[in-house]
Parts: structure tokens; C-alpha cells; sequence
């Protein structure tokens, strides 16, 4: 027994060493493959990203130069496209952009969409190479003229030419695999659902009063439509802004305010931005430093005070008049309104309400949700979510989700109010009616129905106030006006729409209409409906955003572009 | 069995510092992921820096860039409890200014708030690789603040193309990495950071 126990250990001896340096040999190749795996994927993606950026840099300047004429060299978007490239590392080692492989051969050139927009695997028709001249092909002749106008380019390409760097592979002869990622992003707006562009025509932002900025980062934007202010502009912070892209200008027809200048940057390290012409009157002051004042031509009457330390581009800027601008909404009657005849009286929804009258619930003790009818509401509260159908109403307090079905509300008495927090607004094809009213019955300027009562020039009527966390996603019916809020010419609320909470999101879409009234914003915010025509806008707060750069108002799925990529 | 013990170890070792470098680069990957979403909604939003609450607050509006980066940072690793990203300002070699723009910035000094993360929203007022910073988002005062005499405004201008930098930084946690137990208990904390820049829109 002892001799086979000897020899049985005896055949055990050095079994393990063999197999054990297998395993680690195995082990460490796999681990080899990984991390090599692992940082292939990190470059393709990276270089997917610097092909992204690229492709939006050249698109933005295609954007901010809308007036380029046919054969004028295309020089600054190839730079666009190679300094957004620089900066996020690619141009250094292998790593080129723009960069198109046609078979064994490479060309640095940027691509241009021109005659029908991109699609999976069609092909640019026009190339742009360092120089800034074009050819439609990548490999032919180079001549400025054959340069696209701005106005036909609908896409933009930023190809990539990249190899992965191989750690472990080279080691046992593999060799570096070839990334080749090739972003498209949209010069024009192309898709998506359904999409209308500046319904008025004319101003994007029509402010028929003042526009007050109190906060850093403050922000009135259009892309749409030209921003135009009947009166002043009056940076009281520094860092904030007005711009406008696409081309479009922007107006200020000023009144002077305590500076005694149309628009007073009071803060430093302010900006007005036109894409397009700027007009001023009443003059320029520049309160502190660091301010900038610029449009792609700009005209500018009355004293110009305060200007060391502060830019104005052009430098040679003209003096002529701005033209006062008209309300493009004055002629538009109000919203149309099938009047309801049952009378609901004053409702409570909450979990003990009972279905009654214009009230349906759900469930009983705690009932769970609640639908309410067609009617005339003196007032409703509701703590538990709720179904709206369109309805006149004195007061409608909103504690938990509304879901509005489409049609028109109205509203004769203070208005709307969300008192909670967590609170869902939902619906399209929506607009909500603010009269001038004060009372109990729908009050107008006169382009009401008989029956409705004449409210004086200028009355505090209804207001819509968030003083809750909100997420405001209503919207517009689609057609020639989409007004989501439409305050009477005559509501002269001085906080017709109130922002009071720091969280108020979502994405409103349809016009906020408010001739004599004025927007006021006491918290963070940049859900705010879009186009704006509105007597005054005041922020309260700091990083408010008012308008878009995009310049259309969705009222369906989003569009895809401008600026958006579309591979 | 005497061989087997003394090479068992060896094999364990190999075994958990594959699943440890796994774990980093997916760590890394991730981080990747959340920083190059962040920076496209700043693009297009560069002016949404307006997270209120200072250096410590982990829950800014979902409107505000920080409020992308920290909720992206949770959903990418949801199942694992989400990555924490704080709304505080790395520190650069001493100082809260941000580097030059650059592909590889020298990483930050690692973040020394609780939740072991930082973050910098830069503004690059010009086009080249090198510019120096002219602003950056300040968690202390939850402001814009200007750097190096620089007098840019948190938009795009029709003069000069406006960049903006959103890099990351995270300090990997040791819980349940025995990689990382063992670093952390060599008083090594591995920071990962990641960078990317884009123009802003118009």
C-alpha cells in the first residue's frame, strides 16, 4: 500500500505547474483581447463624437451665414468643421477630419447635401477642400465658382479617416483596424411631425412694451422671426442675452428708461446678437464693460454713451431710424368658443368625490381620477387626476395631473393656478382663452360674442400662474394662428403668466399671446410657449430662457434640424 | 496540492484583475457616454448652467446641463445604482479654472466632496486647439464666471464660434471591486476622467 501511495504521488508531481501556466497564458490572452476590444471601442466612439461635432460646426456656420452667395468661397465651414475636430483632439497622430477615402487614395474636403437632402448611403454632391473651393467629386477639379449658395445646402458631411491603435494585437501580428465614421447633421428643417414656422410672419418676439433682464444667463431668443421691442431693453445683470438667428433682426424702437437710452447694458459682459439687421433707437448705453452689441449690418439712433471697453460690430454703423412694427396679431379675432350652457357651479375633486352632476369619478373612497364635463365652472380645485373637456371657468386650481382634450377654455375670472408640486399639464390642439374678465362672466374688448360684456382699454383680467414644480406639456391647435395662451387684447394683467417655481419643464407649443399683458418670471425656467407676443417681459431670476433658436413651433413630434443630425 | 496552493493566488489574482480592468473601462466607456450627452444638450443649450444648491446638489432641474449630465450619469448604470455625478467644480491644478481646450486636459486633481465626483461646463471664445478658457461655470455661486480677461456670453456670436467643454471626473468606488478594495486600501483611489467639447449652436 505504501509504494502504491509513493508512486500515486510520485505521477502527481508537476501536473499542476503545466497547467497552471496554460491557464495563464490563456487567461492573459483573453484579458489581451479585451482591453484591446475595449479601446477599439472607446476610439470608434470617440471619433464617431469628433465626426458629430464637426459635422454640427459646419452646419452652424451654414446657419449663421444664410445670405452666402453661389461661387463665394466655402473656406470658413471647411475651418468650422477642422477646428471642432482640433478641438476635441482628432488632426494630431492618426486621426484626420475631414477626411474621404475613395480606393487607395485620400482627400481632405468637406461634404455638402445640395439637391436632395442626405439618405443611407447616397452621396454628397458637392465636395469642399482646404482652400475653400468646391467640386462634385472628391478626387476632380477644384474651382470656387462651382460653390453652392448658401440657400441650397441642405446637409453637411464631416468624414473621418482614423485607425485604431492595437496594444496586444500587434504583438502576435494583427494590425490596426480602420475607423471611417462620417456624421450628416441638417442645414434645413426636414421630418418630423407637425411643423409650422413663424405663424405671424413677422416677429418671432413681439414685445409691445418693455423687456427687463435681472438675472446671469437671462436669454430672449428667436430663429424664426425678428425680435422686435416697442420699448426698452434693459440688462440690469451682466450675462444675459438677445439673439436672434437664422437672419433674422432684431428692433428696438425704445423708450427711454432711467439711463435715457433704448437699450441700457447695465451689468457688463452682456450681448445683443442679430443674425440679421439690428436697429436701435433712442440710443445705446453701455453701463459697464465687457459688452457686446452686433448684427450683420446694424443701424443705431440717439446717443451712443459708454462705449470703451465694449464692442459694436459693425464699428461703422449707420444712424437711421428704426420702423415702429404693428401688433401682426390685431386683426386675428379671438379664439372661437361654443359656448356652454350647463351650469356646474363650484367643484372640489378629491379622493371623496362622488360622481355628480358635471363630476364623473373613478373609484370610490378613495375615488382615483375624475372626468369633468362641458359646462360653466364658477370655480374647480383638483387634488386627484383629472379629465377636462373644454369648459368656461372663473378659477381653475390645479393640485394634481390635468389632461385637457382638445377644444377651447375660457376663462372669466382669475384664471389658472398649479398649487402643487410633481403637477403633469397634458393635451393637444389646445387653447386657453384669458378674458378680461374678473367676475363670473367672459369679458372682452368687443370682438366677443353679444354675450360677453365690453371690458375698459385696459383691464386686469385672468392670469395663468405656476407656483409649483410643473411639466407643461400642452399644445396648439395646428393651423394659420396656433395660439396655445390667448390673453384678450385688453387683459392687462401685470403677471398674466407667472412663473413662481423653480422647476417648470416640458415643452409647451403654440403662441403666447398677450397684447397688454406682461410675462413675469421669478424662477429658472425655459418652458415657455414660443412664438411670444406679450406687453412686457420681466425676468425676475437668472437662466431664463425665452423663444428658440430653431424657429419653428412644433406641434407634433419634433422636426429633425435645423442643426440636428441626421446620420 | 502544494503546487496547486501556490499557484492558486496566482490564477485568483489574474482572474479578479481581468473582472477589475473590465470594470474600469466600462467605467470609463460610461463615463464617456454621460459626458458626450451632456455636451450636446449644452450646445444647444449653453446658457442652461443654472443648478441652484451649490457644490453638493446631485438633483438639478433636468433643464439645466448639470441636470443631463447627473441624470444620464444614473441611467447608464442604473442596475448597478447609477453613477453620482456632484454639481461641484473640479479643481485644476489648485485653481477652479479650467484648462486650455484640448483632447487629452490634464486630468483634475481627484475630487474631494463626499460623493467623489466634480465636473467643469468651460467656454472656448474662439476656434483653435490651445484657446484658453474666457469662462466657466462656477458651482459656488452658481454663475458664470469670466476667466482670463474673457468677455464671452453663454451664447453663439456671429463673430467668433463659441465652444463649450463639459469635462467629468469620478473617483472609482471600492464597494464590491476587490480591485478596487485592494487600491483603496493602498490609499490609491483611481480617477476616471473624460472630456468633450462641442461648438454651440446658433
Amino acid at each position: 500500500m505504501q509504494g502504491r501511495r509513493r508512486f500515486g504521488r510520485r505521477d502527481e508531481h508537476g501536473q499542476v505547474i503545466p497547467i497552471v501556466a496554460l491557464l495563464v497564458v490563456i487567461i492573459t490572452g483573453f484579458a489581451a483581447i479585451s482591453l484591446d476590444a475595449g479601446m477599439d471601442y472607446a476610439q470608434s466612439r470617440n471619433d464617431n463624437d469628433i465626426s458629430d461635432a464637426a459635422a454640427l460646426a459646419g452646419t452652424y456656420w451654414a446657419i449663421d451665414h444664410p445670405s452666402a452667395t453661389a461661387g463665394a468661397s466655402l473656406l470658413n465651414l471647411y475651418n468650422a468643421e477642422v477646428n471642432a475636430a482640433k478641438a476635441d483632439g482628432c488632426n494630431t497622430g492618426q486621426c484626420k477630419l475631414p477626411m474621404v477615402t475613395v480606393g487607395s487614395s485620400t482627400y481632405s474636403v468637406a461634404e455638402l447635401w445640395t439637391t436632395t437632402t442626405f439618405t443611407a448611403g447616397s452621396s454628397p454632391n458637392i465636395y469642399v477642400n482646404s482652400a475653400g473651393t468646391c467640386s462634385t467629386s472628391a478626387s476632380g477639379t477644384f474651382a470656387v465658382g462651382t460653390c453652392p449658395a448658401m440657400s441650397s445646402i441642405l446637409d453637411v458631411g464631416a468624414p473621418v479617416s482614423d485607425k485604431t491603435t492595437d496594444y496586444f494585437a500587434a504583438v502576435v501580428g494583427g494590425h490596426p483596424v480602420t475607423l471611417s465614421p462620417n456624421a450628416v447633421a441638417a442645414v434645413t428643417g426636414s421630418g418630423g411631425g407637425a411643423t409650422t414656422t413663424n405663424p405671424t410672419g413677422a416677429c418671432e418676439i413681439c414685445v409691445f412694451g418693455d423687456v427687463q433682464m435681472q438675472g446671469s444667463g437671462d436669454l430672449l431668443q428667436a430663429g424664426g422671426g425678428s425680435i422686435d421691442v416697442a420699448g426698452y431693453v434693459w440688462f440690469d445683470t451682466s450675462g444675459a442675452t438677445v439673439h436672434t438667428t437664422n437672419g433674422y433682426g432684431i428692433d428696438v424702437i425704445g423708450s427711454p428708461q432711467y439711463s435715457g437710452a433704448g437699450v441700457y447694458l447695465g451689468g457688463g459682459s452682456d450681448l445683443v446678437n442679430a443674425s440679421g439687421a439690428l436697429g436701435i433707437d433712442h440710443g445705446l448705453d453701455f453701463g459697464s464693460t465687457g459688452s457686446t452689441v452686433e448684427g450683420a449690418s446694424a443701424n443705431i439712433s440717439g446717443t451712443v454713451a459708454g462705449t470703451t471697453g465694449n464692442t459694436i460690430t459693425p464699428s461703422s454703423y449707420g444712424t437711421a431710424s428704426t420702423a415702429a412694427f404693428i401688433d401682426p396679431m390685431a386683426s386675428v379675432v379671438v379664439p372661437t368658443y361654443t359656448a356652454a350652457t350647463t351650469s356646474c357651479g363650484s367643484v372640489t375633486i378629491s379622493t371623496s368625490s362622488t360622481t355628480s352632476g358635471c363630476v364623473t369619478v373613478v373609484g370610490s373612497n378613495p375615488a382615483t381620477s375624475a372626468t369633468l364635463s362641458s359646462g360653466i365652472y364658477t370655480s374647480i380645485l383638483t387634488e386627484i387626476p383629472t379629465t377636462m373637456n373644454p369648459a368656461e371657468f372663473g378659477s381653475l386650481t390645479i393640485q394634481s395631473n390635468v389632461t385637457f382634450n382638445s377644444g377651447t377654455y375660457l376663462s372669466d375670472g382669475t384664471g389658472i393656478a398649479i398649487n402643487n408640486s410633481g403637477v403633469t399639464l397634458s393635451g393637444t390642439g389646445l387653447t386657453f382663452y384669458m378674458t378680461c374678465g374678473s367676475g363670473s362672466s367672459p369679458v372682452s374688448c368687443g370682438t366677443w360674442t353679444a354675450l360677453t360684456a365690453t371690458c375698459a382699454a385696459t383691464t386686469s383680467g385672468s392670469s395663468v400662474q405656476f407656483n409649483g414644480a410643473t411639466a407643461v406639456n400642452l399644445a396648439a391647435p395646428s393651423g394659420t394662428n396656433p395660439v396655445l395662451f390667448f390673453f384678450d387684447h385688453c387683459n392687462s394683467n401685470a403677471n398674466a403668466y407667472e412663473i413662481n417655481s423653480q422647476n417648470v419643464t416640458g415643452s409647451p407649443t403654440g403662441m403666447l399671446y398677450a397684447h397688454s399683458g406682461e410675462v413675469m418670471m421669478n424662477a429658472s425656467t425655459n418652458s415657455l410657449p414660443s412664438p411670444l407676443l406679450v406687453g412686457n417681459v420681466y425676468y425676475n431670476a437668472g437662466s431664463i430662457t425665452l423663444g428658440t433658436s430653431t424657429g419653428a413651433v412644433a406641434l407634433g413630434s419634433s422636426s429633425s434640424g435645423p442643426g440636428n443630425l441626421v446620420n | 496540492m502544494i503546487e496547486f496552493a501556490l499557484c492558486f493566488p496566482l490564477l485568483l489574482l489574474l482572474c479578479v484583475s481581468v473582472v477589475g480592468l473590465g470594470h474600469a473601462e466600462e467605467t470609463s466607456n460610461n463615463l464617456a457616454t454621460v459626458v458626450r450627452d451632456g455636451v450636446r444638450y449644452a450646445s444647444v443649450n449653453p446658457a442652461a448652467y443654472g443648478c441652484t444648491g451649490g457644490a453638493s446638489a446631485t438633483n438639478c432641474s433636468a433643464s439645466t446641463i448639470q441636470g443631463i449630465l447627473e441624470a444620464e450619469a444614473n441611467s447608464v448604470n442604473a442596475s448597478a445604482g447609477g453613477v453620482t455625478v456632484a454639481n461641484s467644480n473640479c479643481l485644476w491644478s489648485g485653481s477652479p479654472s479650467p484648462p486650455s481646450i484640448s483632447a487629452t486636459p490634464t486630468p483634475p486633481t481627484a475630487p474631494t466632496n463626499a460623493t467623489g465626483s466634480c465636473l467643469t461646463i468651460a467656454y472656448y471664445a474662439n476656434d483653435v486647439a490651445g484657446t484658453n478658457p474666457c469662462a466657466y461655470y462656477n458651482s459656488a455661486t452658481s454663475a458664470f464666471t469670466l476667466v482670463n480677461s474673457g468677455t464671452c456670453t453663454p451664447t453663439s456670436s456671429t463673430s467668433v464660434p463659441l465652444y463649450i467643454e463639459v469635462t467629468v471626473a469620478i473617483t472609482e468606488t471600492a464597494s464590491g471591486n476587490p480591485i478596487m478594495m485592494t487600491l483603496n486600501g493602498l490609499h490609491i483611489t483611481p480617477l476616471f476622467t473624460q472630456s468633450y467639447s462641442m461648438e454651440v449652436a446658433p
